[in-house]
């Protein structure tokens, strides 16, 4: 008896020990979907684990369904506007069934007031495995798990065996696996609250052609590729059947749900009109973001990162702004900022605010560090010896914007005007020592004594076409030798080197290319205090605010209000006027215009902004036509 | 129920703990429920009724058969009883007519069953065959011969029972009179799927016995359960990845040289790992009840010749094949009869070799056929059957030409010469059993030598065939590793055993290692099909 007795305790310590190992291994080998700007990857994992990190009943709302929830409504955007807290619990594809039981999960430890549903899930193809996985696995595990697997997964039987048992599909990754998948985190910071942010600016196809989509049942890859959506795309009847579970649940739950259709251009009238008919039967009234209301203002010309389907940054913006405004005003919240229990949403938002502009800065970096590096220049021409040289050609591309640093460095040649021919210059102290432009290549050498009196030589060359640019600081080779304008920067001081950068503009994409570093970043043109900005024919009364990471905010001194790109960001768009909440909307880079002007750079969108009747209206930045540019005085 | 399924583990995990819970007594009540609802689960109500058809026709015909012989004599006893016995030739008549009597019951007894047998296992192909003909003839149209259904391990306990019945009719044991004892002998749960082949002599003491647990049977029983997966999920779906897309493909895609002879190679490896892993599973859950099954592989690649292949390989259907077919032949008087006749003709060697020559023949012959419906599986049989015959008719040749060109037969390298020979034999057989037709086959050898292209190693040719360079370097360590246990064991040394008798943490971590290495790199799920074993359907 006590044999047996001691047999059964070890085969019951064997199959712990097993079933622990078999878990441990489960867990290392699903894929963990991480939250990345640059990916496809909506970041499943790190969506779901930050919603178990939100604290009991700290929600105000919640967001699901498809991608279209989770591409427009970022509650940290809404957050900030209006203080009020929410969640998008979304997925890629997301049926009704799983947005029901992430629903339900979600109400165990929240108690929102209202659900916003995507009705997009009502058009959907056939269920997809990978889809409907990324959904169930990263719920913890629970009995409230095994009845979503039970109805999400059963119709396909692999798809049923992974969701109970990972490894059935996962265990081939052991080919894989590394260290990507011990560290089960994202890489960046994850503060959007389950909203998936593409900082992509470009669309493949212009407004004109995306409007056939509603007329004419067709769809727009992100390739550019056209193809008919099949008429007989039915509407799934089960997502009716869920959304009718989804609103017994929050009735139970005294929850409102209210279906939304998010920004895409990716419904028709059919679609729309047959869902319309499942919500009435349900008594739910649609808010309509799509069509030719479009409440959120969204340009689809710059606002979609894939061709109408999903919201970029900017339609992101600007969407979350409508819905701020529209929950504050439809239920009567109170903001949550600076209230206890709430510490982690406005410690998040201050990171976030930084996080949000670099990685705009990153999304329009071309423009902006090439800007930020040689305005710094200018800004330091006193304590600089600058050194250019052009190699092939310069003046094909060559940016307007740049023109006022050029002025600042005392160049007097017009950079646009010497196509593929040499040119060197020396800016000694801001003041222009030296400038030829030659046919030929130039090779000029000459002795200079930095500020200690110690002597340097320097030599340098320009070729034009097939020719070279060397520029040489005591037989150290320090240009970047690129075709472009090469410029070398050293310290008057000591005759050290400072920075080299080398601005290739003999293609339509100008390139940028930097050695050491000297972003530039914290180049303030002007300090902070009063200002008047005219250009001859309006002012306006400004006090200009230096903010800690190099950008200004400017206020307007009749209203108090901050200037705000206001989520905007198609040409003629009226720079609106707001209180500051730390976004990148209010965040204005200053640089050198010529004759002493400078011209305004919107850090939100990289648009520059022209006076007008005593305001400022939108403009894109033209590198090839005139900047508008200011007095700021 | 698939071998690899999680309803097989759990109901051997509940079959073992029931078994071992219950009084003694009630451990054959539990195995004989046990196989029945395994063989429910697995075949339906309508492979029952085969199963119980062929049960209890070989219970009644066993039972008859002895009755006829213990008619007989007590007849002869009660007349020497009562000091009258029967005169002799009287007695030889008798005896003639009973023995009469016992073979026509015998022969209804093999009639029904294998005539089921072959019904359902080859009808599809004889009348596929007559069909064809018929069209080529163009006398008919299409016979229907979808409603056969195969059940679960219809080749196996059709032969085990019908052993049991020739046993039976020769008197080498009595029949058993417990249709429940018999109905567990044929329905055995562990070994209906895939073999081996049992006999009832060896078998039905075990199965009648009451086991006590033992734990060192119960671990290395588990152990080689492991290795059984891990040699078939591991070794035997890996290769087959390159192995069915090259065979299943060849015409199409025009396969050649090393890669259609690493599809061969990998074959030979697929399938003893496949077959071999699924008798580990076998051998594996029976030892558990204590019930130790007939060996029914022994290191076949270290053969030396086809017939040492065939003592190896699937040992208990050559061992079959030699007691009902083989020996029949041989010692019939009939073949007596030609051997005196082929003495007088060809000289006392070749006279003494002949008859068991042709015996080889039918038996590997029908060894073949055995192994499927299908004219390769003919063509199968005919070539190992050939080998093995001109084995035996030659063996006096083979020992003058050594003698001749003084080779010396019992030196490692011409041991190793008769391996690697044995090995080409069986890889060209191969073959013929796995392509897709004989012509294939045919086409596939000549493939092998041309465009013998080394560079197909290294090029990344082989990485085309859904596995990659981790996945070949799995496949040769797992091969070697099988082959490095055989190499153990042809040495006499159980591995499974030693473990078994280590202390507990070697022992936990052996197993762990096995389960983890199954369940990680095994190739299973999602876009594999699920362990269809590839005995499983004879």
């Amino acid at each position: 008896m006590k044999n047996r007795l001691i047999r059964i305790i070890k085969a019951a310590i064997f199959i712990i020990l097993l079933g622990l190992i078999v878990i441990i291994a489960n867990i290392y080998l699903t894929p963990y979907w991480r939250y990345s700007n640059d990916s496809d990857d909506a970041g499943e994992s790190t969506r779901y684990e930050n919603f178990y990190e939100m604290p009991d009943n700290s929600l105000d709302y919640l967001v699901i369904g498809p991608s279209n929830s989770y591409h427009s409504l970022e509650p940290m955007q809404v957050y900030a506007y209006s203080g009020i807290t929410g969640f998008d619990l979304g997925g890629p594809s997301q049926p009704m069934y799983c947005s029901y039981y992430w629903l339900k999960e979600a109400l165990k430890t929240q108690s929102p007031k209202v659900v916003f549903v995507d009705t997009g899930a009502f058009v959907r193809e056939t269920p997809n495995n990978e889809r409907i996985l990324k959904a169930i696995l990263p719920m913890k595990p629970s009995m409230l798990k095994l009845q979503a697997i039970k109805d999400c997964c059963s119709y396909d039987e692999d798809l049923f065996y992974t969701a109970l048992f990972p490894l059935y599909q996962f265990h081939s990754r052991w080919k894989e696996f590394g260290k990507k998948d011990i560290e089960r985190k994202s890489t960046e910071p994850y503060l959007t609250r389950g909203a998936t942010i593409r900082f992509v600016s470009q669309n493949g196809i212009d407004a004109e052609e995306i409007n056939l989509r509603e007329e004419k049942n067709v769809t727009v890859s992100a390739d550019g590729t056209v193809s008919t959506v099949l008429d007989a795309m039915p509407l799934n009847e089960d997502s009716a059947y869920w959304l009718g579970r989804i609103k017994e649940l929050c009735d139970e739950n005294n929850i409102e749900v209210v279906p939304v259709k998010f920004p895409t251009k990716n419904w028709n009238k059919r679609w729309s009109d047959e869902v319309q008919v499942f919500l009435d039967e349900l008594g739910l009234k649609l808010v309509d973001l799509t069509g030719e209301a479009n409440p959120a203002g969204i340009n689809w010309d710059k606002d979609s990162f894939d061709n109408g389907k999903h919201l970029n940054y900017y339609g992101m913006v600007k969407t979350s702004r409508y819905f701020a405004e529209y929950i504050k005003d439809t239920w009567n919240l109170d903001s949550h900022k600076g209230q206890s229990g709430y510490e982690l949403w406005d410690n998040d938002l201050e990171e976030y605010k930084t996080w949000e502009t670099d990685e705009i800065t990153e999304l329009l970096e071309k423009n902006r560090e090439k800007l930020d590096y040689f305005n710094e220049v200018a800004l330091n021409k006193e304590k600089y010896l600058v050194l250019m040289a052009v190699k092939t050609d310069v003046s094909t591309y060559w940016p307007a914007s740049l023109d006022g640093i050029m002025e600042q460095l005392g160049v007097k040649t017009d950079m646009a005007d010497i196509r593929q021919q040499s040119y060197i210059a020396v800016s000694d102290g801001g003041k222009l020592s030296m400038e030829v432009v030659d046919p030929d290549i130039i090779n000029y050498d000459f002795e200079w004594k930095d500020d200690s009196k110690a002597l340097h030589s320097i030599h340098i060359t320009s070729g034009g076409v097939g020719g070279e640019a060397d520029i040489d600081v005591d037989d150290n080779s320090y240009a970047i030798g690129n075709s472009g304008l090469n410029i070398v920067v050293i310290d008057k001081k000591d005759g050290s080197f400072v920075s080299a950068a080398s601005l290739g503009s003999n293609e339509e994409d100008l390139t940028f290319e930097k050695k050491e570093e000297n972003d530039g970043e914290n180049a303030f043109p002007l300090n902070e205090g009063n200002y008047t900005i005219s250009d001859g024919n309006s002012s306006l009364a400004v006090e200009i605010k230096a903010n800690t990471d190099g950008t200004y905010g400017i206020v307007d001194k009749k209203t108090g209000k901050y200037l705000s790109a206001g989520g905007l960001n198609k040409p003629g768009d009226t720079v609106a006027e707001e209180d500051d909440l730390g976004l990148a909307v209010t965040k204005w880079k200053i640089y050198y215009g010529t004759g002493g002007k400078y011209w305004l750079y919107s850090v939100f969108n990289g648009m520059t902004a022209r006076l007008k009747d005593g305001g400022f209206v939108l403009e894109d930045l033209n590198e090839y036509s005139e900047i508008p540019q200011v007095n700021i005085k | 129920m698939a071998l690899f399924s999680v309803p097989f583990f759990v109901f051997l995990f509940l079959a073992v703990l029931v078994y071992y819970i219950v009084p003694k007594k009630m451990q054959q009540a539990v195995l004989l429920a046990a196989s029945y609802i395994f063989y429910c689960y697995g075949t339906g109500w309508k492979g029952i009724a085969f199963i119980l058809i062929t049960t209890v026709s070989t219970f009644a015909a066993a039972l008859r058969i002895e009755k006829l012989q213990d008619g007989y004599q007590a007849r002869v006893n009660e007349a020497k009883a009562a000091g009258n016995p029967i005169p002799h030739a009287e007695k030889t008549k008798l005896k003639a007519d009973i023995l009469s009597k016992k073979r026509r019951v015998l022969a209804v007894g093999l009639i029904i069953n294998f005539g089921i047998l072959a019904v359902l296992k080859y009808g599809k192909f004889v009348i596929g065959s007559v069909d064809q003909l018929m069209m080529t003839l163009g006398l008919g149209g299409h016979i229907n011969s979808s409603s056969l259904i195969l059940p679960l391990g219809i080749s196996f306990y059709t032969f085990m029972t019908m052993g049991y019945l020739i046993d039976v009719h020769r008197e080498k044991y009595k029949p058993d009179h417990n249709l429940l004892h018999f109905a567990l002998f044929t329905a055995y749960f562990p070994q209906i799927i895939q073999g081996p082949i049992g006999r009832y002599n060896d078998m039905s003491k075990q199965l009648q016995e009451s086991h006590e647990w033992d734990d060192t049977g119960f671990r290395a029983g588990f152990l080689r359960l492991l290795w059984g997966y891990f040699k078939k999920m591991v070794i035997a779906e890996r290769a087959g990845l390159l192995v069915n897309e090259v065979f299943a493909n060849f015409d199409t895609a025009g396969y050649k040289g090393i890669v259609v002879f690493l599809a061969a190679l990998l074959y030979g490896f697929q399938i003893y790992a496949d077959f071999s892993g699924g008798m580990d599973i076998v051998f594996g859950a029976s030892d558990m009840f204590g019930i130790h099954l007939t060996e029914n592989f022994r290191q076949p690649y270290y053969a030396k010749t086809v017939t040492e292949f065939w003592q190896r390989w699937h040992i208990t259907l050559g061992s079959w094949m030699k007691d009902y077919v083989f020996y029949p032949i041989c010692l019939s008087k009939r073949a007596a009869r030609v051997q005196k006749k082929l003495k007088k003709r060809f000289g006392n060697y070749y006279g003494r070799v002949l008859i068991p020559t042709f015996a080889s023949f039918v038996s590997f012959l029908l060894v073949g056929i055995w192994h499927g419906a299908d004219w390769k599986y003919v063509f199968y049989g005919i070539f190992m059957a050939t080998f093995v015959s001109t084995n035996t008719l030659l063996e006096k040749f083979y020992g003058d030409m050594r003698a001749k060109f003084h080779i010396n037969a019992e030196t490692r390298g011409f041991k190793a010469f008769q391996i690697v020979r044995t090995t080409i034999i069986v890889l060209i057989g191969r073959l013929l059993s796995r392509g897709t037709s004989t012509t294939a086959a045919l086409g596939m050898f000549k493939a092998m030598f041309s465009s013998f292209n080394v560079k197909v190693l290294t090029d990344g040719t082989l990485m085309n065939f859904g596995l990659d360079m981790k996945d070949w370097l799995v496949l040769i360590l797992a091969i070697a590793l099988l082959m490095y246990v055989d190499y153990v064991n042809e040495h006499g040394v159980k591995i499974r055993f030693k473990i078994a008798e280590m202390k507990l943490p070697i022992r936990w971590i052996v197993y762990y290692a096995a389960i983890m290495a199954i369940l990680i790199i095994g190739v299973y799920g999602v876009g594999y099909d699920a362990s269809s074993f590839i005995y499983q359907n004879f």
